[in-house]
């Protein structure tokens, strides 16, 4: 028993992490390359899941086709929002850029209050209460998609990075903009893609836990929040250091509500944070 | 492109500060305000929503028999609606705005939190409002200007304690609770009357407010091997607490929602998984009564949707409270209102226009003299009713 126990906690603290590390990567992508912490971005998350959930409960739509829609709708939202919001302030005093993201963030919540107020919302999902079992281990099929998606996802944004010329360019714009600026890349294009797909991972992000936690307007405060812890931990602009910071985040919540205390279970980020920042104040990937 | 960008700016600031208070405005003839201060954003939003949908076809209804007379004048009752956005401090800020504008009675707010935190400026400001949180603490506190609308605490959780170790015979519970002021009132409510009872509370596990992720908790609680577990939190996280749980500890253990759990978030989880789940209804959803078919009608006429016992409360406290400034003859004089708002709630109550679940009045400290209530369990898709009291000395508690 109390070993099932432990390994229920580690898979509930994977599939929490698999969320977190979705939207660290969107954020750890934008500052690398616009040195910007993006607090809009868990706003993004919230619109994905509420444009899935719309789909789903209006039109009808099955969820994986809702999902896709939502991340190419949040992809544009992404570019109007680098090109009308954050452009202008590029060449400020990075102060601007972060207050800017503030005022988006509060902007956003509050016209999806007005527009759908405050209520939370199950996004329906024939995978929601489905539950598998396995030696004492019991997982909904939507929880283990939720891990396999993300893990997909992540995967694809990997190939993308290192693969593609777009993605060697935003690695090359994320070393040196100016170098890259006299190499003939278009950087403002660098920027409005990396806002796209940031924005559309967020999206698939809300739309992937919306029948696990429920849809509402203030649903981007916390993974937005945990983000930021992530790409501390992880490094500030290291993709690897999202991906694996996502992942020892989750898994120290749930090991840390499991066996410390529940009452503290968010405290448990913090403290993680605080600890790695003592042993390498860089964080666990950053550069020195 | 750069010429949009003072724009947007100045468009998101303003969107930052839309006004969120609003008035139920009306014209004509004398008019005396109430305010209402609910919780229309923030975790507590589905309560607010009842909430001010309940305080307005209340306000109707008063306006409808005449209005509020005073001194022989008719006064048209109007609303000021604040949104405390469920944060104790904003719901601060509602009372003393209040003040300033002269109103001196109101509805809410109705969470224990917020009261808590206006009772310690409310007597100051002299403002008397009524509020349905169920925190028994709330009313010990020996503030003279706060009201109980109807509900209380200690009813729905003896009796949830009682159905599940004297009726269904469970004797190991857990609790899974929110870190507010209502719950950790309902663990200790619990775990006493459940012990009282015969059973043990074997674990206890927290969360807070915004939480949705209940599965390290859950977990936790599994390993404990509870027959039964108590949720004291809001209705806000009632359907992924209830689908999480049957995901982590199957459908044996019984799930046992407190007075925030209602049919319609059984639904949204789904009836299937929802199978095992003790609810505690009150009044609203157990009076049979012409004002209660009448107030569900128009309420769900007006605003698509099948009215909450907070609304039904919500109204009442209106009706009452207008029908207290009325027997007082003053609508400043808050310790005068105070006083006459048991007469005024003993009259309503004889007149059968009180729908929300208090009969035969309240008790200066909030205590309920006689409350409707009763226990049921969702069993084959519908609810079974276990249980039900007007009295607490029915269960053997006081």
């Amino acid at each position: 028993m109390e070993s099932s126990i432990f390994f229920q906690q580690v898979i509930n603290g994977l599939v929490i992490g698999s969320i977190y590390a979705m939207v660290a990567l969107g954020l750890t992508l934008i500052f690398g390359i616009l040195h910007i912490g993006n607090f809009a971005h868990g706003q993004l998350y919230m619109l994905g899941a509420f444009a899935t959930y719309w789909l789903v409960t209006l039109w009808g739509w099955n969820i994986w086709s809702s999902m896709l829609v939502a991340m190419g709708s949040m992809a544009l939202l992404g570019i109007v929002l680098e090109r009308v919001v954050f452009r202008p302030v590029y060449s400020a005093p990075h102060i601007n850029g972060l207050i800017v993201a503030l005022g988006l963030f509060i902007a956003l919540e509050n016209i999806a209050l007005i527009l759908w107020g405050g209520e939370e919302r199950t996004l329906p999902s024939p995978y929601a209460t489905k539950v598998i079992t396995l030696l004492s281990i019991s997982l909904t099929l939507q929880r283990l998609l939720v891990f396999i998606i993300s893990i997909l996802l992540i995967f694809l944004l990997y190939l993308f990075i290192q693969r593609t010329k777009m993605g060697k360019a935003i690695r090359a714009v994320a070393q040196d903009p100016e170098v890259s600026r006299l190499m003939g890349i278009p950087i403002h294009r660098i920027s409005a893609t990396v806002f796209a797909v940031s924005s559309a991972l967020a999206a698939a992000a809300g739309a992937l836990v919306g029948p696990i936690f429920c849809v509402f307007p203030a649903m981007g405060v916390t993974p937005i929040l945990k983000a930021f812890v992530v790409i501390v931990l992880g490094g500030m602009g290291s993709i690897p250091g999202a991906i694996f910071g996502g992942f020892i985040l989750g898994i120290a919540e749930s090991l840390g509500a499991g066996y410390l205390s529940s009452e503290y279970k968010d405290a448990f980020a913090f403290a993680a944070l605080i600890l790695v920042l003592m042993v390498k104040p860089s964080g666990l990937f950053g550069k020195e | 492109m750069k010429r949009y960008f003072p724009l947007g700016v100045v468009f998101s600031f303003l969107l930052l500060f839309l006004p969120l208070s609003v008035s139920a405005q009306t014209s004509g003839g004398k008019v005396l305000t109430m305010g209402v201060s609910a919780s229309l954003t923030g975790p507590a939003s589905y309560l607010g929503w009842h909430d001010k949908h309940g305080t307005i076809l209340g306000a109707e209804e008063v306006n409808e028999r005449g209005g509020v007379t005073l001194k022989g004048e008719k006064y048209r009752l109007e609303l000021e609606l604040f949104d405390n956005e469920t944060k104790p401090a904003k719901a601060v800020e509602g009372m003393r705005m209040f003040a300033e504008k002269g109103i001196h009675v109101c509805a809410g707010p109705q969470l224990t939190a917020l009261a808590y935190a206006v009772m310690k400026f409310n007597e100051e400001l002299k403002v008397l409002f009524a509020s349905y949180n169920t925190t028994p603490e709330v009313w010990e506190q020996g503030n003279k200007l706060i009201l109980s609308g109807t509900m209380n605490q200690k009813w729905s959780i003896g009796l949830a304690a009682y159905t599940a170790s004297k009726i269904l015979n469970l004797k190991r519970a857990a609790q899974l609770l929110d870190t507010t002021g209502h719950g950790r009132s309902v663990e200790k409510n619990f775990a006493a009357n459940f012990k009282k009872f015969g059973g043990e509370v074997i674990a206890v596990e927290w969360y807070d407010l915004n939480s949705t992720d209940f599965y390290p908790q859950l977990t936790r609680l599994k390993g404990k091997n509870p027959e039964a577990i108590m949720f004291g939190g809001m209705s806000a996280e009632a359907v992924t607490l209830i689908r999480q749980s049957r995901e982590i500890l199957g459908k044996k253990v019984l799930l046992i929602g407190s007075d925030y759990f209602k049919m319609d978030q059984l639904k949204k989880a789904g009836l299937d998984i929802s199978e095992n789940t003790l609810l505690p209804l009150s009044g609203f959803h157990i009076i049979d009564s012409q004002a209660r078919h009448d107030f569900a009608k128009k309420f769900n006429e007006r605003f698509k949707a099948v009215p909450e016992t907070y609304a039904a409360i919500a109204r009442d406290e209106i009706l009452w409270l207008s029908r207290a400034v009325e027997i007082a003859g003053t609508s400043t004089d808050v310790f005068k209102i105070r006083e006459a708002a048991d007469r005024a709630m003993a009259e309503l109550e004889s007149q059968g226009r009180l729908i929300g679940g208090a009969h035969g009045g309240f008790l200066p400290n909030g205590q309920a003299k006689k409350y409707l209530i009763s226990s049921n369990i969702l069993q084959d898709g519908k609810l079974v009713r276990l249980k039900t009291i007007t009295q607490l000395k029915e269960i053997g508690l006081e």
